[in-house]
């Protein structure tokens, strides 16, 4: 194994294929994080994180 | 000590001593299957042909290592320490349609109470009064109108719309069989979010879960208002997923999209009434029609590039990207009723969750008599806020168990037998993080998210090996 990608802050891991050319990538691992501010229901309708005040 | 007892202590080996607990989940992908912590809810992907080596050492572990606590205590805040931040408030008892697998009893739904206005407006002061102890300064606390139908009791509604519109954000979730003209025109002036609810792509699959008492079919009356809310900024659709509308949920993502749907929900039955369990579909070929739903879905935002975001299931891939960024708080255990959330019956009892509001064995008391913090605190919610995935089986061993979280309480108590079991769709579950870890192994994963779920959110874990 051969190259460490390090903490960059963006979310482009969700973006881009796994795979480099033919090869795909032997490990994939992240993780993401924010406030965990409580916003949190059982319906989507008022999930927005800043919604209309 | 000795050398030997020094480097076990140091945790150096995967699943022996101190060292870090990685389950192998096999996802269904070509390449990759997923090693997790659940205890953490770290995941990694790992080509099968370097599991082995990977496994034995080097970076990712490395890695793994330095983040495992921090990233436990993440886990833990999310699990244990929020603090309530909304309400689902039902304004009356009634409703105008006996559908299938209503959670509010029968009896209650067809001749039961409406809140009075002054005692609504009352309910919304004292809640208020809580949230302004519990909430940052300069946050809104959430009030969301819910059923049985809560435009059955518009002038109640719209008066504490109107009164307390500095105070809270509000949303409404309906049957749309009264949003009249006038009805919309006030919601929508106010930015109040709509739910709408919707089963079938065609009348005759709508009416086999929904419809008035009278057997009247209310698909063509949705389909209107869904019209008319094109273009507003805040609503969604909601369609229950049922044995009688499985093979229907791609066309009806068709219809959502066609029609300009923003977001939808593609809930499972929640089983915890009988009724609701009639209808229930099997875990697998639930998964497969819900999986081909979203796979439709996919492609219609490739073809178009507007996206239907089917929330449901980005809440699970959000739960394994970012699990302090997910937005709804079913699949996380405990769940979110009665920590996240907690519910106001008509008659001012306080339950964890609407889905508790048929159960008086889980009202904590009453707004207008008892303090919340004491509510919040009695033993009926403790039944909810106590069930911990960690401590009942098959979840306690389970890989993905804090991606899911085993819902619903509700129906683990009625249909299951207890608090210690699993939900109603352990399987479908498993299935839908299956999928979830094979889109982001595939560089999808952001294609089923919406568009700025990402604005403040940053990447603490990122390793990449070739």
């Amino acid at each position: 194994m051969s190259q460490i990608v390090t903490p960059t802050p963006s979310t482009e891991q969700t973006r881009q294929p796994a795979t480099s050319g033919t090869q795909p990538a032997a490990v994939i691992a992240t993780r993401q994080r924010c406030d965990a501010d409580g916003v949190g229901l059982s319906h989507y309708i008022l999930m927005d994180r800043k919604p209309a005040q | 000590m000795s050398d030997i007892a020094t480097a076990c202590a140091l945790g150096r080996h995967v699943n022996s001593g101190s060292g870090p607990s990685l389950l192998p989940l096999d996802i269904g992908h070509t390449e990759y299957l997923a090693l997790t912590d659940p205890a953490t809810a770290f995941w990694a992907l790992v080509r099968k042909d370097r599991l082995a080596e990977t496994l034995t050492g080097g970076p990712l572990l490395d890695r793994y290592r330095a983040h495992a606590a921090e990233f436990a205590r993440e886990l833990h805040g999310l699990r244990f320490e929020l603090k309530p931040s909304a309400v689902y408030v039902n304004p009356t008892e009634r409703c105008n349609l006996d559908c299938t697998y209503c959670y509010i009893p029968r009896e209650m739904r067809r001749a039961g109470e409406h809140m009075p206005t002054k005692r609504l407006l009352d309910a919304l002061e004292r809640l208020k009064d809580y949230f302004v102890t519990v909430m940052p300064a300069g946050r809104k606390p959430r009030v969301i109108f819910h059923g049985a139908e809560p435009l059955m009791n518009r002038e109640a509604l719209f008066a504490a719309i109107d009164a307390y519109r500095d105070d809270y954000i509000f949303g409404v979730q309906t049957n749309a069989t009264l949003l009249d003209e006038e009805a919309l025109n006030f919601l929508t002036e106010r930015q109040v979010s709509i739910g709408l609810s919707l089963d079938g792509p065609l009348a005759e699959i709508t009416d086999a879960t929904r419809r008035t008492w009278g057997g009247k079919s209310v698909h063509n009356k949705v389909l209107d208002t869904m019209e008319r809310l094109r273009g507003y900024r805040a609503w969604s659709v909601i369609a229950t997923c049922t044995a009688k509308n499985l093979d229907q949920l791609v066309p009806l993502v068709e219809l959502f999209h066609a029609r300009g749907v923003p977001t939808c929900m593609l809930n499972a039955v929640r089983c915890t009434m009988p009724g609701a369990r009639t209808v229930r579909p099997a875990d697998d070929v639930l998964a497969t029609h819900f999986i081909a739903a979203l796979e439709r879905s996919h492609a219609l935002y490739r073809e178009s590039g507007r996206k239907l975001v089917v929330a449901n299931f980005a809440n699970i891939l959000l739960a394994i990207l970012a699990p302090t960024a997910r937005r709804l708080m079913c699949d996380i255990s405990p769940c979110g009723g009665g920590r996240a959330f907690f519910a106001l019956a008509p008659d001012g009892g306080l339950f964890p969750c609407s889905e508790f509001i048929g159960l008086p064995a889980f009202e904590g008391g009453n707004l207008f008599s008892d303090s919340v913090g004491d509510i919040l605190a009695s033993p009926a919610f403790a039944k909810v806020t106590g069930r911990d995935v960690d401590k009942f089986a098959p979840c306690a061993h389970c890989a993905i168990r804090h991606f899911c979280g085993s819902p619903c309480p509700a129906e683990a108590h009625e249909m299951n037998g207890g608090m210690d079991r699993i939900g109603a769709f352990c399987g479908f579950y498993e299935e839908q993080v299956r999928y979830a870890l094979r889109l982001i192994a595939d560089g999808k994963a952001n294609d089923f998210l919406w568009d700025g779920w990402d604005e403040g959110v940053e990447t603490c874990f990122q390793v990449t090996l070739q």
